[in-house]
């Protein structure tokens, strides 16, 4: 017990002799947090609108003509085999003038004079609704032309390639800001305690004289960069809980939000962030101790 | 029947103990010294006759050029570092150049002693308030140690080298800046460690405190032992220490 306090003591003490870098350092984890988990939120939440917005996504194959049981069956099974797909719909001819007739509304009358068979017959695909789905669809759609009898393929092909190029941005600049979250993290903190370590450099010769393990030298520096990790994390993921809900309230009612279902993280994402920044203040923490600090 | 003769444990022993420090300048040379359990030494010589050198190595703050240093037992060559560090713990040091925390207060300086063996806060307040009372520093318990006198940190760190209650401490100079009474509070304060247990090592130029004194006088000249006062000690002697009451009263 009385190790945890003298412990305690002298994290704190650390703390109060570097204060102003101690400060510095806070705002940079706890800002470079805020980056990353930003990012992340959108991108997270943008995958959750991809899942949204994939359920009307389908893919039509048009057929040069209405296919038997049989070769509904094969239809069935080389589509299955290539993806797992969600629900295949075989839609005949006539199938097809109805909707259309529905569509037009009032206007169909412009129809009668047009054979029921006019639109040809087609299979109506509706992949899985995953993002994965999304990345694949042009394969698919490539894959779903070589079938036999098929005319032609349909898909919102141009809003689906916009959309994952922005995905694949996205997921870019989420890797750039973990990075970035990597390196400050564990450069501002190593360079912190380094200015800890010159700044007791007295006091950590005469702990060495009066016979101080090397747990009650090196400990409170680990401590230390782990609190840094610990309060800079929480403060970053606290900045953005408030950016969150100022946004949410700014954007009530516009298009976005109601297309869109945002939403924040759970907990255990939460806790992931503050943990990883934690340890990786922690080890920048480490690593400077062991540059620094020869007992 | 002949009275069997117990040989008091040894401290500290140093063996045909050289040190040079580069280009080639002797510090100490063959230096043999055995210090028992118990006994209080008087290290003398001018300035630069290797007294500071010496105690450098029985703290492992160096090591020897040749030969061997032994204290309770330990070559400290071979010591690994975990076990210096507790050897340390058990050795009081009060340094030349004082080595004050000057941004500190007085109890604080003398607290990390203990501190960095873990004795618990009530222990260390309480040990901290009494030691200051013996060497006269009550009022200054929560003074800075950068604004004292040299004379009062001198006894600071005296204070924080006893403080742990160590069983063998090394003092260098440790009245050099005291005046005779003050002096007086601080050979107390080492009287009553030593009557303790404590073995007490002191390198000293000041006369006044090992004058009259019935402790082994060692004296050191440009490295080399030129004097051992100790045809008398138990050890050299073969006087039964156990029939001894108490250490102080060995020797002359």
């Amino acid at each position: 017990m009385y190790f945890l306090f003298t412990i305690i003591k002298q994290t704190t003490r650390n703390f109060l002799l570097t204060w102003s870098s101690q400060i510095f350092t806070l705002l940079t984890v706890g800002l470079s947090v805020l980056i990353f988990s930003f990012f992340y939120l959108v991108y997270t939440n943008v995958i959750d609108g991809a899942q949204q917005l994939g359920d009307d996504l389908r893919l039509t194959v048009y057929l040069d003509e209405q296919p038997g049981k049989e070769l509904q069956e094969e239809y069935r099974y080389k589509i299955k085999k290539f993806d797992r797909v969600d629900k295949i719909v075989f839609v005949s001819s006539k199938v097809a003038y109805d909707r259309f007739a529905e569509q037009l509304g009032d206007d169909k009358d412009i129809l009668n004079d047009m054979p029921q068979d006019f639109l040809p017959p087609a299979i109506e695909v509706y992949p899985i609704k995953t993002l994965d789905t999304l990345v694949r669809i042009k394969q698919f759609s490539d894959y779903l032309q070589t079938l036999p009898g098929v005319l032609k393929v349909q898909y919102g092909r141009e809003w689906v390639e916009r959309f994952y190029s922005f995905i694949q941005l996205l997921r870019i600049i989420v890797i750039l800001s973990g990075s970035l979250l990597i390196l400050t993290t564990t450069f501002t903190v190593a360079h912190t305690i380094r200015l800890t370590i010159l700044g007791r450099k007295k006091e950590l010769e005469l702990l060495r004289l009066l016979g101080a393990s090397s747990t009650y030298i090196r400990l409170p520096f680990f401590l230390e960069g782990a609190l840094q990790g610990l309060l800079g994390s929480a403060s970053g993921i606290g900045a953005l809980y408030l950016l969150y809900n100022w946004m949410k309230l700014r954007l009530a009612g516009t298009t976005m939000v109601n297309l869109f279902s945002f939403s924040f993280f759970e907990p255990p994402i939460i806790l992931a962030i503050i943990i990883l920044s934690t340890v990786l203040c922690a080890s920048g923490s480490f690593s400077s101790t062991r540059k620094f600090l020869h007992i | 029947m002949q009275q069997r003769i117990k040989k008091p444990k040894v401290m500290i022993d140093l063996i045909k103990v050289s040190k040079m420090y580069p280009p080639k300048v002797e510090a100490l040379a063959d230096i043999s010294i055995t210090v028992n359990k118990g006994e209080i030494l008087f290290l003398t010589g001018m300035s630069g006759a290797g007294k500071t050198s010496l105690l450098r190595l029985l703290c492992r703050r160096e090591k020897p050029t040749k030969g061997f240093v032994e204290v309770a037992g330990e070559d400290l060559s071979k010591l690994s570092s975990r076990k210096i560090q507790k050897m340390r713990q058990n050795i009081g040091i009060a340094h030349q150049d004082f080595k004050l925390l000057p941004n500190r207060t007085v109890a604080q300086n003398i607290a990390i002693s203990m501190e960095v063996s873990y004795k618990t806060p009530v222990h260390i307040r309480r040990r901290t308030k009494k030691l200051l009372s013996q060497l006269g520093l009550s009022n200054k318990i929560n003074t800075l140690a950068g604004e004292l006198s040299r004379g009062e940190q001198q006894r600071v760190t005296i204070a924080r080298a006893v403080a742990n209650e160590p069983e063998l401490i090394l003092a260098d100079e440790p009245t050099g800046n005291l005046d005779s009474e003050t002096t007086g509070l601080v050979m107390d304060l080492f009287n009553e460690c030593n009557q303790k247990g404590a073995t007490i090592v002191i390198a000293t130029h000041d006369e006044s405190i090992y004058k009259n004194t019935s402790h082994r006088i060692i004296e050191l000249s440009q490295g080399y032992m030129v004097k051992s006062d100790d045809a008398v000690w138990p050890i050299l002697s073969g006087i039964d220490p156990s029939q001894e009451e108490h250490p102080e009263s060995i020797g002359h």
